[in-house]
């Protein structure tokens, strides 16, 4: 809570403040849980009573109106919600155009199954279709550029055929448009993204178009919580729950997608179940599982948790020397 | 952000809590002093509390621009890291084909995991990356020093030394062909310089590999030219009298994290060694599989796997985030690590292979702790 001194009301002169100190109220919170307001109002000069009016009214105001169901959809109308396309069409298909702006998207599956090349995957294609800026924190080096590189050169051969010297230029354009963010360990990892939070509106340094931030990718998300959870502590499991806190944060109240990745452990009958607990399960809005046959070398996508479709819907791609491809488009 | 979201042991912590400091908002306007006399720390530790308070959080929300202490100055647009990524050296492993589906070697900053069996190199990779990392620049090498922690007792000097001697003569017969080699360079390719430039370290038991892993930034500072991190293997210690298998798992992530870490910081390329074990599965054939777990999988950024075909050696990239799955032959000498071998053009030395590699497939049996200090580790 912040310190009464902090609201900036006019009335609350250092005199005023100073008297409040006195009884032990500095801050909003101190305020709100002092049970003889009425006792200070009193005991207080006619100014100390306006001053406490003032500070109450201007808590009502900070109090969250209700809204209709109406108003909802059509505030998200305004808002312009859209959908951000991965670039693989079978996977687009199934999610109704790509991850919606708003909602948390986490990536499952074992180790080698393509999580983090649907990761680069999906931030080439939003920085290159939706010219928007895609926030990357990579937490186990493996944001490789010239994949980055390699695959929006894909998507920019299929669209349209670009001039070789435009091509370049285009290409650099949106490969500024993707910020990498290096986090070793959780505590890092939340600053980043209270400061994210915090920052959002402000001058990134981007190309002018891609000034927008659009998508936040994490990858991996579980190497950063799997150190520290389980054993005899709970600060870990704080840890995870702030986390996710601060992940849905950004994506309801800046209209980000957010799309995180998790890894596999063992579960019942042997059968890989995404990690992280029960606790965890509830954090994401959409839940993809991620399988990789080896001998086709086709990637399996399912959907297992979603907040607007149904699920059980499957989609597969390939991964290429060129991108990611879907089956669909490969026969 | 809340206090308990900072990185602070917990006696700390539990101070803060104890004077009512729940937020970090109540910190900002704290000096040390103050902070000290209120909570009941020593100054050192409110310095260092406040150290920890983002300090942006407020103020650059109000003048727009992000203040120069942000957590968000490490970022890297995918561009600046393109350049990086395109003009950086890879440390060649001397065989070719093996470069080749490593498209060049291997890379700084990133953790290259090495899976496999006894006996079917990993330790020699090891120890020829060790002495490649040491080409110097002006032959097209990184021409850096390397630290190689040893916790098998399985790193043989007089194999490096062998190893060494094969390279050093490899890159002085290339290199005088097409120029007159300079003192500078002749003092660099020396037999005493290249071993006094790998620093050996031995481990015995998983606290003291987490000691030497610790404190891995201190040991950098004094050697800045290390860049190569040889752990060979990261399983040995951490595959016996664990029965906490939960905490072993959360061990293990936190040395990744630290490793990835590490690699990042001192740009330099780190390489793991690993074990192998049996895997049932559900159609009763048993896989081959890495050691140490799913979520370890997760620790590295590629993971080659090696493995015998006959009598044939054989790596796999398994995985990678920008190198193709594919696969490559190589063979192991008395220089090191080696292309494959046509069999046919050399008949003689097949047969000698042969009963080499069936003395090798012997020791496989036997179980991987005792490798150590096995000589017969190589053809």
């Amino acid at each position: 809570m912040p310190k009464l001194i902090e609201l900036g009301l006019p009335s609350l002169t250092p005199e005023v403040y100073s008297i409040l100190a006195s009884q032990g109220i500095i801050s909003v919170e101190d305020f709100m849980l002092s049970a003889d307001i009425s006792k200070l109002e009193a005991w207080g000069s006619g100014t100390l009573k306006e001053v406490v009016a003032e500070i109450l009214h201007y808590l009502e105001c900070q109090r969250v109106g209700l809204k209709s169901g109406l108003r909802g959809v059509q505030d998200m109308q305004a808002m312009g919600i859209q959908y951000l396309p991965t670039g693989c069409e079978s996977l687009d298909a199934i999610l109704e155009g790509g991850l919606r702006e708003g909602t948390l998207t986490e990536l499952v599956g074992a180790s080698a199954t393509g999580k983090t090349q649907l990761c680069m995957h999906v931030a080439a294609s939003v920085a290159y279709k939706c010219r928007a800026l895609v926030a990357y924190i990579d937490t186990c080096h493996s944001f490789s550029s010239i994949r980055v590189a390699h695959m929006v050169g894909t998507l920019m051969k299929t669209s349209e055929g670009h001039q070789g010297g435009v091509a370049a230029d285009e290409l650099g354009k949106v490969l500024k448009g993707i910020l990498k963010f290096s986090a070793f360990d959780i505590y890092s990892a939340l600053s980043i993204l209270h400061e994210l939070h915090a920052s959002i509106g402000n001058n990134f340094q981007a190309p002018e178009e891609f000034r927008h931030l659009r998508l936040l990718i994490v990858d991996s998300a579980s190497s950063l919580i799997s150190p520290i959870l389980g054993g005899n502590q709970i600060q870990g499991h704080a840890l995870m729950v702030s986390m996710g806190a601060i992940l849905r944060k950004l994506a309801i109240e800046n209209h980000l997608a957010v799309l995180i990745t998790n890894h596999t452990v063992g579960g019942e009958f042997g059968q890989p179940k995404p990690a992280l607990g029960e606790s965890w399960k509830r954090i994401p809005d959409v839940r993809l599982l991620l399988t990789h046959d080896p001998s086709s070398n086709a990637c399996e996508v399912a959907v297992i948790k979603h907040s607007s479709i149904a699920c059980n819907k499957q989609a597969s791609f390939c991964i290429t020397k060129r991108g990611l491809q879907s089956a669909e488009a490969e026969l | 952000m809340e206090v308990a979201l900072l990185p602070l042991p917990t006696s700390l912590r539990a101070k803060l809590f104890a004077a009512g400091h729940f937020t970090t908002t109540t910190l900002l306007f704290l000096t040390p002093l103050e902070l000290a006399r209120e909570a009941q720390l020593s100054n050192e530790e409110a310095l260092s509390v406040l150290k920890l308070v983002p300090r942006s959080s407020s103020s650059s929300s109000s003048d727009g621009i992000i203040s120069a202490s942000s957590a968000l100055d490490g970022a890297k647009t995918a561009w600046d890291l393109l350049e990086y990524e395109k003009n950086r050296k890879k440390i060649v492993t001397s065989c070719a084909e093996l470069d080749m589906i490593l498209e060049g070697g291997f890379c700084p900053k990133e953790v290259t995991e090495i899976c496999g069996v006894p006996g079917v190199g990993k330790t020699q990779l090891g120890m020829q990356l060790a002495i490649n990392v040491q080409i110097p620049v002006k032959l097209g090498g990184v021409g850096g020093h390397a630290i190689y922690i040893d916790t098998e007792g399985s790193f043989m000097l007089e194999r490096a030394l062998q190893m060494t001697k094969a390279s050093i003569d490899e890159l002085v017969l290339a290199s005088s062909l097409s120029s007159p080699m300079d003192d500078d360079l002749i003092q660099q390719l020396d037999i005493d310089t290249y071993l006094s430039h790998i620093y050996l370290v031995r481990v015995h038991d998983p606290t003291e590999q987490l000691a030497v892993i610790n404190n891995l930034p201190n040991l950098l500072k004094e050697h800045n030219q290390v860049k190569l991190i040889v752990i060979d293997s990261i399983t040995f210690n951490f595959r016996q009298d664990f029965e906490d298998m939960a905490g072993r798992t959360r061990l293990l992530a936190e040395m990744g994290q630290k490793l990835a870490k590490i690699a990042e910081e001192h740009d330099l390329a780190i390489v793991l060694t690993n074990q192998v074990t049996m895997k049932p599965s559900n159609n009763e054939i048993s896989r081959i599989v890495p050691a140490l777990g799913e979520s370890w999988s997760h620790a590295c950024t590629n993971r080659v796997m090696m493995y015998w075909i006959d009598t044939q050696r054989y790596a796999h990239v398994v995985k990678s985030p920008s190198l193709q799955a594919a696969t490559a032959a190589y063979d192991i000498d008395e220089c090191g690590i080696c292309s494959a071998k046509n069999k046919s053009n050399n008949k003689s030395n097949n047969n000698e292979n042969k009963s080499n590699n069936k003395r090798l497939k012997l020791d496989e049996e036997a179980a991987a702790a005792d490798s150590n200090n096995n000589p017969a580790h190589f053809c």
